[in-house]
Order: structure tokens, then sequence, then C-alpha cells
């Protein structure tokens, strides 16, 4: 078993909430080290009150016992995820299921007067003229939006 | 209970959190401060929400009567030597924090509520 073939597996892992993306697309994979039998990853969550995070964990456990290995996990409660880990491939397959992915993070937090401009783009017509319909969507990482173009509400991942 | 309420102690408590998670990620314990940091990320988004209605409801009297009213008990969130900060960002006078020191009977109700699962099903995984 190799480092690069845990990545390979942990590759088929769906995200519970939005299984178009996996958890390496998410970019909550910080690190896979090996050694002997045993497979440490390190697993950085979302959210720190994501309802999904022990269902990943388990995943990640079960993937690592399905090659074989014997998984010892650590999740990592610090700063260090941001929508800026989410892959190129990850954006894009946020983008083809409908869901808009998060703007990069400017320099500081993002704003009110961030969101209500016209920086979004529509997943589904790609037109700039959306506005923020609600900060918070069906979960706390989704705002809702509205495309005055193609008039139909999106989900915008929130940057965070 | 009235909306207007709801909103003025949202608001008022995300001031002082704003305050207290500032204070945290200062901290010398790197594990507090990492979490106080990680949590900041999503605050950004609760803060917004609450300056978003308070400033549509600034001038409501219903709003301004229950800052007034809120306003020692926001104040009580915080330690002493931090409550001018508070003062300075909402623009009020520093007066007597009050500290309720107890919780509300509402939190018994939530916590019945949020626990029923749990305690009809003892043992349950999930």
């Amino acid at each position: 078993m190799t480092v690069d073939q845990v990545w390979a597996a942990l590759e088929e892992i769906p995200d519970p909430e939005i299984p178009v993306i996996s958890l390496v697309d998410l970019g909550v994979i910080r690190d896979v080290a090996i050694d002997g039998d045993r497979v440490h990853i390190d697993f950085t969550p979302t959210f720190l009150g994501c309802p999904a995070l022990e269902v990943m964990k388990r995943a990640l456990e079960d993937k690592v016992t399905e090659l074989g290995g014997e998984p010892d996990v650590a999740v990592i409660q610090d700063d260090s995820w941001s929508t800026d880990r989410i892959t190129p491939a990850g954006r894009e397959k946020l983008r083809e299921a409908g869901f808009a992915p998060p703007a990069p993070r400017a320099a500081g937090a993002t704003t009110l007067v961030q969101l209500q401009s016209k920086a979004f783009r529509c997943p589904y017509c790609g037109s700039r003229e959306t506005k923020l319909e609600n900060i918070f969507g069906p979960t706390p990482c989704r705002s809702i939006r509205w495309c005055e173009s193609c008039r139909q509400p999106f989900e915008q991942f929130k940057t965070i | 209970m009235d909306w207007a309420h709801t909103i003025a102690r949202r608001y008022l408590y995300e001031e002082a959190d704003r305050i207290r998670l500032d204070a945290l990620r200062k901290s010398d314990d790197a594990e507090l401060a990492g979490l106080a940091a990680k949590i900041d990320r999503e605050e950004v988004y609760h803060r917004m929400h609450a300056e978003m209605w308070a400033a549509r409801l600034r001038d409501e009297p219903r709003f301004r009567n229950a800052v007034d009213e809120l306003w020692p008990y926001a104040l009580g969130v915080l330690e002493p030597e931090q409550r001018a900060e508070l003062a300075r960002r909402v623009g009020l006078d520093v007066v007597a924090a009050k500290e309720r020191g107890e919780h509300t009977p509402e939190l018994a109700e939530l916590w019945n509520e949020m626990t029923e699962v749990r305690r009809s099903v003892p043992g349950a995984q999930w």
C-alpha cells in the first residue's frame, strides 16, 4: 500500500452533504502518511459545527480498512481549512451540479457589501446579474442567491 | 416575545462575542487560539446577519427599547475590562452590568426538546 493508493481511494469518498464532490476535492484531507500497516490521516473539518464530521471521519476509517490498513484519523481543529482549499476540479464539479463555488478569500473577511455586489456568477447561465436572497441557505455553508437573467434561485458556497 | 427584542439581543450578543473571540484568538494556548480563529470564520456571517437587521431596525422604537433593556446583560457577557470596547462599538455608555447567574426557564424547555431522541432511545448511535 502506497500513499498514492490511499489518496486515490480517498478520492472515491463523496462529501456526505454534497456528494458530487469528494473529500479530497473539498480539501479536508491535509496529509496522508504510512507507517507499516498504520495509515495516518490528518483531517481538517470545514465548519466546526459541521454535523457531517463524524460521518466523514468514519468514511475515512472504513476506506483505509478496505485497503487493508489500520486507520488513524486525526481531526485537526485549527484554522487551516478555508474554502480556498477546494481544488479547481472540485470547484468545477460544484458548478456543474448547480452550486456556485465560493469566491476566493479576499484580503480579510467577507463583507455584506461584497455579498451584495455583482461579483457572483450564476452556475446555470453564467450571468453576473445575481443578488443575495438570504445569507443562510439549506446548510450553514451556503447562501441563497437569485439570478436576474435566467430567473431562478441558486446556492452560493460561502467563502470562509 | 417581540421580534425586535430577538434582533436586539442577537445584535448585542454578536458584538460582545466578537470581542470575546478576539481575546481567545490571542490566547497563549495554541489549541484554544486555533479553535477561536476557526469559529471566527463562521462568525463573520452571523455578525453580518445581525448587523444587517440591526441597521434596518435602528430607528424603530421597539428595537431601541429592547436594546436599552438588554444593554446591561450584554455588558455582563464580557469581563469588566472588555466592556468599554463593547460600549464604543455599539455607541452606548457603560452602565452597571447585569449577570443573570442562572438560566431562564426557556433553556430547560429547549434542552428537553433537543435531547428528546437521546432520552427516548438510550444508547442510540447515529
